[in-house]
Formats: C-alpha cells, sequence, structure tokens
C-alpha cells in the first residue's frame, strides 16, 4: 500500500483527481458491492458500544447509512463519552458515482484546510481527514477525534472518533474487507427496490406503488424499506394505503412527484420522479 | 334516550406543509380508530398541524349524535391548553360535521396534549377528548423542507431551545443562537474544524437527523450556520449564508463547548484557549461562516451574537486586529453570501 503525503505544488482537488483515475476502468454493466450490510457494532470488538444514533437517507445515486455509536465514560476510559460515527455510502449506478460522492466528501469536509495523507491499494483509496492528536495525559491508549475516507469500489466508508480509542483506520479496512466478499456483482436494477408510477386515473389521482407497506402514519421503520415522499406545485400528498403512496392533481398548474426508496440492509436505492402535467 | 355524542375525527384544514419523519403529514389529525397510536410522548401527536402566528385556525370534526331530542343549535368548544376551538351545530341525531375555528396568538408556541371538547348547553356536556398538537410559526417553512417544516424540529425549538413566546423574529433567533451555543452539548472542532452535519461551506446537505439529537458532539462554524438557517427555516425566518474567507484572529469570547479563548485551533498546536496577542503559535480562522437576519448577524460558533451588529459592527466586536500577522479587521465588502442549504436528511 502507499502513501501519499500532501504535495504543495497541488490542490487537494488534482491530487485526488489524479489519484482516482489511476483506480481500474468500471466494467461494464456496472458491478459493485450488494452486501446486506449487518449492524456496525458487530465490526467492532469491545461489546459496550451501543447505538446512539441511525439514520438512511437518499444520497447521489445511491444512499448512505448513518450510525453513531456510543461508549460510555468508566473509570478505565476517558473522561468524556467516546463515540464513533460511521456512515457507508452504496451507489446503486457503479463505482463511477461513488467516486464522485467520495471527491466531494474529500474536498468540502472543514472549516479549514484539513491535513490529510493519501494510501491507494489496487481499488482502495484511504483519505485521512485528521491528523492524530497526541495521548492524552499519561495514557497509553491514544485518544483521537479521527476521521476517514476509504474507497472501495461502489462504497465509501466516512468513519469519524470522538475522544475514542478506536483505530479508525482498522475499522474501515475491516469494513472494507467485508465489503469485498460481495463486490463483483451486476448492479442490475431489479435489485433495487422497486417503487412505481401506478397509475392515473380519472380523478386526477396519482399512484405510486411502494415494495413495503407502512404502519398508519406513514412509518417505514418496522420495514426493510425507506420511503421519502415529496409533493410540490399544484399536486397534495393525500396519504399511504397499503402499499402504495397517492397524490392528487389539483388543477392545471405545475406540479411534481418525487418518491424515494431504499432498501436499508444493502442499502440500494430508487427514485420514480414525476413532472405534471 | 339520553343524549350520547361521540368524537369521529378532527381535520385541520389551511395549514401550513408539515411533516413528520420527513414525510408529509396527511388528515385526520386525529381519528377515532386511530386514537390509541396516535399519542407520541408525553403530550404530542403523530399528526400535528403548523399555522402563522395570529392565524385563524379552522378544523372539521366529525361527530355521531344519538339521543339529542331534536335541540337547536349549540356550541361545540375545545380547549387545548390555552387555545381554544368553536363551531356551531344542529343538534340532532345523526353524522354531524362541525367548523370549528379559533386564532391563535402572537407568539411561537405549541399547544399539545387531550384536548377537552365540551357541548356548551345548559349544564356542559363533555364529549370527549382527542389527542392533538398545533405549533405556531412565523411564516412558511423554508423551501429545502420539501415534505412540510419538522415537527421533530419545531418540538425542540419549543422544548430544549425555549423558543416559544417569541414574538418577534429577532427575538426567536436570538434564542435559536444562544441554544446552540450554550445549551446543545457541542463542541468545537477545535483541532481540524471538520463538519458533522453540513456538506460544506457553502451550504447543500444538513443532517438535521442528527443535529436534533446532537449525535456529533464536535461541529464546525459551517454546521452551527446550517442549524441556524433550518431550525431558522422551520419558524418561517429568512436568512442568508455569510462567508468570511479573509484571515482573521479572534478576540477574547466564548468559543462554543471551551468558554474564553482568542485561539480556536488550540488543539491543533497544543497551546492554551487564551494565549498572548502576538504568540507565533496562535491560531487564527481562514475562512468562517455566519448568519444574517433582516441585516443583523447572528454567530452560535464564538460570542455567541445575538443579532446585535450589523456586517461591519459583527466584524469590528468579533475580529483582532492586534495579532501577530498585522492582519486587520476586514471590510463588511469582503463578506459574501452562499448557497446556504439546500436539502435535509
Amino acid at each position: 500500500m502507499s502513501t501519499l503525503h500532501l504535495d504543495l505544488a497541488q490542490t487537494q482537488e488534482q491530487q485526488l483527481d489524479e489519484l482516482l483515475r489511476t483506480l481500474p476502468a468500471p466494467e461494464e454493466p456496472a458491478r459493485g458491492v450488494v452486501a446486506d450490510w449487518p449492524v456496525v457494532t458487530s465490526f467492532l470488538a469491545d461489546p459496550s458500544w451501543e447505538i446512539l444514533f441511525k439514520n438512511v437517507w437518499s444520497a447521489e445515486g445511491g444512499a448512505v447509512s448513518e450510525s453513531v455509536l456510543r461508549r460510555p465514560a468508566s473509570d478505565a476510559m476517558p473522561p468524556e463519552e467516546q463515540r464513533l460515527a460511521v456512515k457507508i455510502y452504496v451507489s446503486s449506478l457503479g463505482p463511477l458515482e461513488a467516486r464522485e460522492y467520495f471527491l466531494r466528501q474529500a474536498l468540502s469536509p472543514a472549516g479549514r484546510e484539513p491535513l490529510y495523507e493519501l494510501e491507494k491499494h489496487d481499488d482502495v483509496v484511504i483519505l485521512r481527514l485528521a491528523a492524530p492528536l497526541p495521548a492524552a495525559g499519561d495514557s497509553d491508549a491514544p485518544v483521537n477525534n479521527d476521521s476517514l475516507l476509504l474507497l472501495y469500489r461502489n462504497v465509501v466508508f466516512d468513519l469519524r472518533s470522538y475522544q475514542s480509542t478506536v483505530n479508525v483506520r482498522r475499522l474501515g479496512l475491516r469494513l472494507q474487507h467485508f465489503a469485498e466478499q460481495f463486490a463483483g456483482r451486476e448492479l442490475k436494477a431489479q435489485d433495487a427496490p422497486a417503487s412505481q408510477l401506478a397509475h392515473r386515473n380519472l380523478d386526477q389521482e396519482i399512484v405510486v406503488d411502494l415494495p413495503a407497506t407502512p404502519d398508519p402514519f406513514g412509518d417505514f421503520r418496522g420495514t426493510d424499506f425507506d420511503v421519502k415522499i415529496q409533493a410540490s406545485g399544484a399536486v397534495a400528498f393525500l396519504g399511504f394505503q397499503g402499499p402504495t403512496a397517492r397524490f392528487q392533481q389539483l388543477g392545471p398548474g405545475e406540479g411534481s412527484i418525487r418518491v424515494q426508496t431504499i432498501h436499508r440492509r444493502t442499502l440500494l436505492a430508487s427514485e420514480v420522479a414525476v413532472n405534471l402535467p | 334516550m339520553s343524549l350520547q355524542v361521540r368524537m369521529k375525527s378532527v381535520r385541520f384544514v389551511g395549514g401550513l406543509p408539515v411533516a413528520w419523519q420527513g414525510n408529509p403529514i396527511w388528515g385526520p389529525h386525529w381519528e377515532e380508530a386511530l386514537k390509541a397510536s396516535l399519542q407520541e410522548g408525553a403530550d404530542g401527536s403523530r399528526r400535528p398541524a403548523v399555522y402563522r402566528i395570529n392565524a385563524q385556525v379552522e378544523a372539521d370534526v366529525v361527530l355521531e349524535i344519538q339521543g339529542a331530542g331534536g335541540g337547536g343549535p349549540r356550541t361545540l368548544q375545545g380547549s387545548l391548553g390555552g387555545f381554544t376551538l368553536q363551531g356551531t351545530l344542529p343538534l340532532t341525531d345523526g353524522t354531524q360535521t362541525v367548523r370549528v375555528s379559533g386564532v391563535l396568538g402572537n407568539a411561537i408556541a405549541r399547544h399539545a396534549g387531550d384536548a377537552v371538547w365540551l357541548l356548551l348547553l345548559p349544564t356542559p356536556f363533555l364529549v370527549g377528548k382527542t389527542r392533538l398538537e398545533v405549533f405556531s410559526v412565523f411564516d412558511s417553512p423554508a423551501p429545502f423542507f420539501t415534505a412540510g417544516v419538522w415537527c421533530e424540529a419545531l418540538r425542540l425549538l419549543n422544548g430544549k431551545a425555549r423558543v416559544s413566546g417569541s414574538t418577534t423574529r429577532p427575538q426567536a433567533m436570538a434564542t435559536l443562537t444562544s441554544f446552540c451555543h450554550s445549551h446543545h452539548s457541542l463542541k468545537y472542532d477545535a483541532h481540524n474544524a471538520l463538519n458533522a452535519y453540513v456538506a460544506g461551506k457553502f451550504g447543500g446537505r444538513f443532517d438535521l437527523s442528527a443535529f436534533l439529537s446532537a449525535a456529533h458532539p464536535l461541529v464546525s462554524c459551517f454546521d452551527l450556520l446550517g442549524a441556524l438557517v433550518v431550525l431558522g427555516g422551520a419558524l418561517g425566518i429568512p436568512t442568508r449564508w455569510l462567508l468570511e474567507e479573509d484571515d482573521f484572529f479572534i478576540k477574547t469570547t466564548s468559543l462554543i463547548g471551551f468558554g474564553l479563548c482568542n485561539n480556536p485551533f488550540f488543539l491543533d498546536k497544543n497551546t492554551p484557549l487564551v494565549i498572548g496577542a502576538n504568540e507565533m503559535k496562535r491560531t487564527a480562522f481562514n475562512q468562517h461562516g455566519f448568519c444574517e437576519s433582516e441585516a443583523v448577524i447572528y454567530d452560535a460558533c464564538i460570542g455567541p451574537h445575538l443579532g446585535t451588529e450589523a456586517r461591519q459592527g459583527y466584524l469590528n466586536a468579533a475580529v483582532d486586529d492586534v495579532n501577530r500577522r498585522g492582519l486587520p479587521i476586514p471590510l463588511a465588502a469582503t463578506i459574501h453570501d452562499e448557497l446556504s442549504i439546500g436539502s435535509l436528511v
């Protein structure tokens, strides 16, 4: 694995861009990681980590799963609660979109120019955003606010530690080794969750079929899917009814509907967008 | 047969768009069939409604009446905390839909809990209780609330952030800024100022879900700027995303999470929070973001600055021109507007 340090003659963007160009050309049709992602705590040796916050959302060409873990302070540990944030981005389209996502995350990360170092090995790129802090007091274990981005094929791992003794580089490589077992699968549209425009009827009602049925209040947390609805302009959202989202066209004006669907375990995503009239 | 009245549903009409868990809420806002699962937390609802301050709130209440005996028009009254809705109905048997209305106060507020509904007969008749939650805000939410304003954000604003009771936008922004600076358990990333919630220095995506629970403890100035824009936007307060890219040293002031400081990247250089003005290891901002609303500045990162200064006044108050590099106070003309927040997750 080669390590590249900041070259002051080049901008960070130039260096990253050049590095990403050396990655293997994406295959046709697009291939990548299609994994059933386990809970993030399973990648940590210490069982005292617990999940504080979890969310999934649609991102450019894919989806992000964000988990924030905490490890309560104890006598043997640093005085502050330790936290660890793990974001996993999976492109549903292929490695090119993941490279663009990686670049965006790398180039706009901070309120100041971050110190960083780059590593590359075959199709793995690691960008360290923060230089490690010195060990606290006389402790042998370095307590870091550490941060790195790791790109592997169609996946980007974004790891941050706060007051934590976790080695984020090692964690990143553990996640990447897991992903490696599920790489090389063809990224077919049928792997993504299927939301599709069902029909428009004479009452100007528009129906979008969903891959799951939410609870009566539109909560999908009990299902394998996350669904986000947007209706704007001359369109009103009427509600969910079984595995459908229903909309009403309110008149002759322009309107739009957007339904984003994410499979929570694979993080494959799809989107239905309808512009009216 | 004695009078029997059952609440069937309550549907607010004409409110502002509102979202729960990021998806739009649809009515009715209370249904008999779902009453057990409508409750959220101690007094919240899974289908809240949002209106502008001073708005006339209207709702359609569906009742099932039996044993009315052909009475004349009667008043139906619902009370939710200090907020009252009233309407009249002919007291006849069958299913009746009653349009009730009430006027909200002139302040940011949250009215929540089990509304008590009475028929105002000579002896008031208790019809029933319905779990409702109604917010009042200044105006329509900012456009990045594409599914409607997040009720979770309004709960934070009216709860921990103590913005309820604000009658003016500057008052609400000052309270919000003070909350972000001092009461949300956030600390400045005094090492690298990595963004934790916002995509970048120009704005973009903001991780509101995580911000509501302060999931990431370390923040940059842009995270705090994003929070002011987003939470101000939830209340219908227009803001601008301002960026100063000239280097500047800060006067000794409160740095979020640390207290008095004139050396914001003190962890990077392993130096004290407050250091001699001309010390070689004293650190400066090389870019800094802050929020403007109604031509005054709000900054939850340093200060905090609570809307008492315009652009130049803010720079004069915040920047220390006694420093090792002889950097002057930047001119307000060097501040520029950026894109601001584009989406929420």
